[in-house]
């Protein structure tokens, strides 16, 4: 079911449809909240605390057709939020190692990824892993989009140095 | 360059989702909510139902300025949590109801906004309003003072008392909860016809509950205090808590 139909269920109390909601987009939700916090346990808490806010505010939705916006300016907003609290995601000795997100394929790049500036990540995840346009991630993100542009620009640049010192096109 | 990010990007997040932990940690949150603002639609879907079988009870003329039915709902997602300032309530309705702190031994404690659409016998629209209930509690006990400023609802006929020269009706209502495809007896129909009976239309099941009221309209706003589901408070009780919101 699509949002015009979920959203006014939702509005009328539906319990229902905020669980067809809840399904449709958390497992996209968390693992935007992961590449942005780069901690699995505030990526929860991001999933969390943005569909109950999701569901407190869906009411100011103008239309539904602009509840992905809506949603994920919520997501990106609340992981800028949760990860100030987390020392920069950088790992430490003292770090729960099942919190931090380390995977193992593309390492070099992920980590080149988690470097950058949680402001340039955003713009990257939500480009290349929402497949987000510069004017959609411009409203989600509050800045204009000549700002997105230099940034994913600025972003590019960091990530091709990567690229190219671990031969990636193989 | 662009490809192999984004497809780094799936590929790396491929293994994870999240727990079902967090939907119930969600639903767990919600729940309260849900469960009172659902109560509440139910019970303002049961007055708004006994307007209307009070109004076709004393037969309503075709061509009356008078609604025949009145259709309400409410969202749990717009229920107010706590005693509403004057702003929150200019968000959601064009006028400004009286709402004491205090009604009788009840507080207040929350509102419900919602919406209404009034129609005569023939189902057309006459006015469509929104309009805002006031929850109030003593200890679990609960009453509902609800406001509109419908110009189409029907004047109650059986004054029971006056209040600094406003008229005020008491009523003690006999209310069935049933669910839509409910097939009402001959009896309960006409016990409906005659006022002495409310079917509600809507609840998922039968629920039986007796509902005392009071009602007035004071500077076109229609006012209206509901007891339900509670030992009767009695009509001496509930002249104060509509003395209360007068005087307020």
């Amino acid at each position: 079911m699509d949002e015009e139909t979920l959203i006014p269920d939702i509005l009328a109390g539906s319990e229902a449809a905020f669980t067809a909601l809840y399904e449709k987009h958390s497992t996209k939700a968390y693992r935007t909240a992961l590449l942005i916090t780069g901690n699995v346990h505030t990526a929860e808490d991001v999933v969390q605390e943005a569909f109950i806010q999701v569901i407190r505010t869906l009411g100011r939705l103008k239309s539904p057709k602009a509840f992905g916006s809506y949603f994920y300016r919520i997501i990106t907003r609340t992981a800028w939020r949760l990860s100030s609290g987390d020392r920069k995601n950088i790992p430490t000795e003292d770090t729960d190692t099942q919190s931090v997100f380390m995977p193992q394929s593309y390492s070099e790049l992920y980590k080149a990824i988690a470097e950058l500036d949680i402001k340039l990540r955003t713009v990257v995840v939500l480009f290349y892993f929402n497949g987000l346009s510069l004017k959609e991630i411009a409203k989600i993100t509050g800045i204009p989009e000549g700002t997105v542009k230099s940034r994913l620009h600025t972003a590019r640049e960091k990530l091709s140095r990567v690229l190219d010192k671990e031969d990636y096109y193989g | 360059m662009d490809n192999e990010i984004k497809k780094a990007l799936e590929q790396i997040t491929s293994e994870y989702s999240p727990g079902e932990n967090i939907y119930n940690n969600i639903a767990r949150e919600l729940k309260g909510e849900m469960n009172m603002k659902k109560k509440i639609n139910i019970k303002k879907f049961a007055v708004c139902f006994a307007a209307a079988v009070v109004v076709l009870s004393v037969g309503v003329a075709a061509g009356s300025r008078y609604a025949a039915s009145i259709s309400s709902g409410a969202s749990w997602l717009d229920y107010i949590d706590h005693a509403p300032t004057n702003e929150e309530i200019s968000k959601e309705v064009d006028y400004m109801p009286k709402h004491p702190e205090k009604m009788g031994d009840f507080t207040l404690s929350g509102a419900q906004p919602g919406n209404s659409s009034y129609k005569d016998e023939s189902g057309s629209v006459m006015e469509e309003t929104k309009d805002i209930s006031f929850e109030y509690h003593n200890g679990d006990v609960q009453v509902t003072l609800f406001t509109d400023n419908a110009t189409t609802v029907k004047p109650p006929e059986n004054v029971t008392g006056s209040i600094n020269g406003i008229d005020v009706s008491y009523s003690k209502v006999f209310n069935k909860f049933v669910p839509p495809d409910y097939k009402a007896t001959e009896e309960e129909l006409e016990k409906a016809k005659n006022g002495e009976i409310n079917l509600a239309y809507g609840s998922s099941e039968v629920e039986e509950k007796i509902s005392e009221n009071i009602i007035w309209t004071e500077n076109g706003i229609n006012y209206h205090i509901l007891s339900m589901g509670n030992d009767e408070l009695g009509e001496d009780t509930l002249m104060q808590m509509a003395e209360d919101v007068i005087n307020s």
